[in-house]
């Protein structure tokens, strides 16, 4: 009698297992446009899902949640919603990169969960760094740089355009009075 | 004898000065004027019977242009008058002359050191390319500037 119930529980346990690695029938791609690929903190990312569902040729609902880990894997922002899918779905989603977000490598992570709680998954990566703002402070500030330099330069040089205009001035004088 | 450094009385300066530009003759020649204007040497020159025609004059006590053919330049711009010097010795060819009128004058508006420096620059260039250089400095002006500068002129009369 034991022996029977443990291979029963075996058996389930088995079922389970598979149940639990099998992938859905969804096969997914997620494209992060170049353009967002280097994102700024408080901007909008954007990324283009392709869901092409192998299995069935039916209708099905699936539910897709999305979730975007940080440099450190911490997970700044998550959201789920249900689907309607025939055979294939494309669709765009936008995602607010959270203003105090670090700076460095982030990944925006996908998962369809079928109805029968079969799961695929897929990710992107892409990047936060510096903001426009700080850019153009840099870029202002690398500007007045500039600015100063060319005043600095030009004050230097002045006694040396100063010197070459005489220069030239003597030998015009030399020539007229001794020609 | 290429350089030359002549110390006098203030009163007797004058007629020093006429008399070595007189000796240049016709020789073509440039007068640094640090004393006195442009126009006050020339008429006292004229008045002495000496051609100015073929002399350029450096005018350091004007500031503002008065004539096409002076050159104003600040006593204190030492640079710019060592190099204005310097081009007139380059661009006159032949022999030539410079008269500076009075050296002592530069102290009032220099360091000591940077005229030393610009005395030193002027005769060298000058023996360089044969001309020959007179200066004049008033007897009591600026007794250890003539001391640091002594070495540098070819020969010094006291009169």
């Amino acid at each position: 009698m034991k022996k029977i119930l443990l291979l029963a529980f075996l058996i389930a346990g088995i079922i389970l297992a598979q149940k639990n690695v099998e992938a859905s029938s969804f096969n997914i791609q997620i494209t992060i446009p170049n353009d967002y690929k280097i994102m700024h903190p408080g901007e909008e990312l954007m990324a283009s899902i392709k869901l092409v569902n192998l299995g069935s040729s039916g209708r099905e609902d699936v539910f897709l949640d999305y979730w975007i880990t940080g440099p450190e894997q911490n997970v700044i922002l998550q959201r789920k919603e249900t689907v309607a899918v025939e055979t294939q779905a494309n669709f765009i989603r936008f995602f607010d990169i959270p203003e105090d977000a670090g700076l460095g490598k982030y990944c925006l992570h996908f998962k369809v969960t079928d109805f029968n709680g079969k799961e695929s998954t897929a990710e992107h990566s892409f990047e936060v760094a510096q903001t426009h703002i700080d850019r153009q402070v840099s870029y202002w500030f690398a500007g007045i740089l500039a600015f100063i330099l060319l005043i600095y330069i030009i004050s230097k040089s002045r006694p040396m355009l100063k010197r070459l205009q005489m220069q030239v001035r003597v030998s015009r004088m030399v020539k007229k009075r001794l020609k | 004898m290429t350089s030359l450094l002549i110390i006098t009385s203030v009163e007797k300066l004058q007629t020093r000065v006429n008399s070595v530009v007189k000796s240049f003759k016709n020789i073509p020649g440039i007068y640094v004027s640090l004393n006195k204007t442009q126009k006050s040497t020339e008429n006292i020159l004229r008045k002495n019977k000496i051609n100015t025609n073929k002399i350029f004059f450096i005018d350091c006590v004007t500031s503002e242009k008065t004539k096409e053919d002076v050159l104003h330049i600040a006593p204190d711009q030492l640079d710019l008058l060592s190099s204005a010097i310097n081009t007139f010795i380059k661009d006159i060819k032949g022999k030539k002359f410079l008269v500076v009128d009075a050296l002592s004058t530069l102290l009032i508006y220099n360091d000591e050191n940077k005229v030393v420096k610009f005395v030193k620059e002027v005769t060298e260039y000058a023996s360089q390319n044969d001309v020959k250089v007179t200066a004049f400095s008033p007897k009591t002006k600026g007794e250890e500037l003539l001391n640091k500068i002594f070495n540098f002129f070819d020969e010094v009369k006291k009169r």
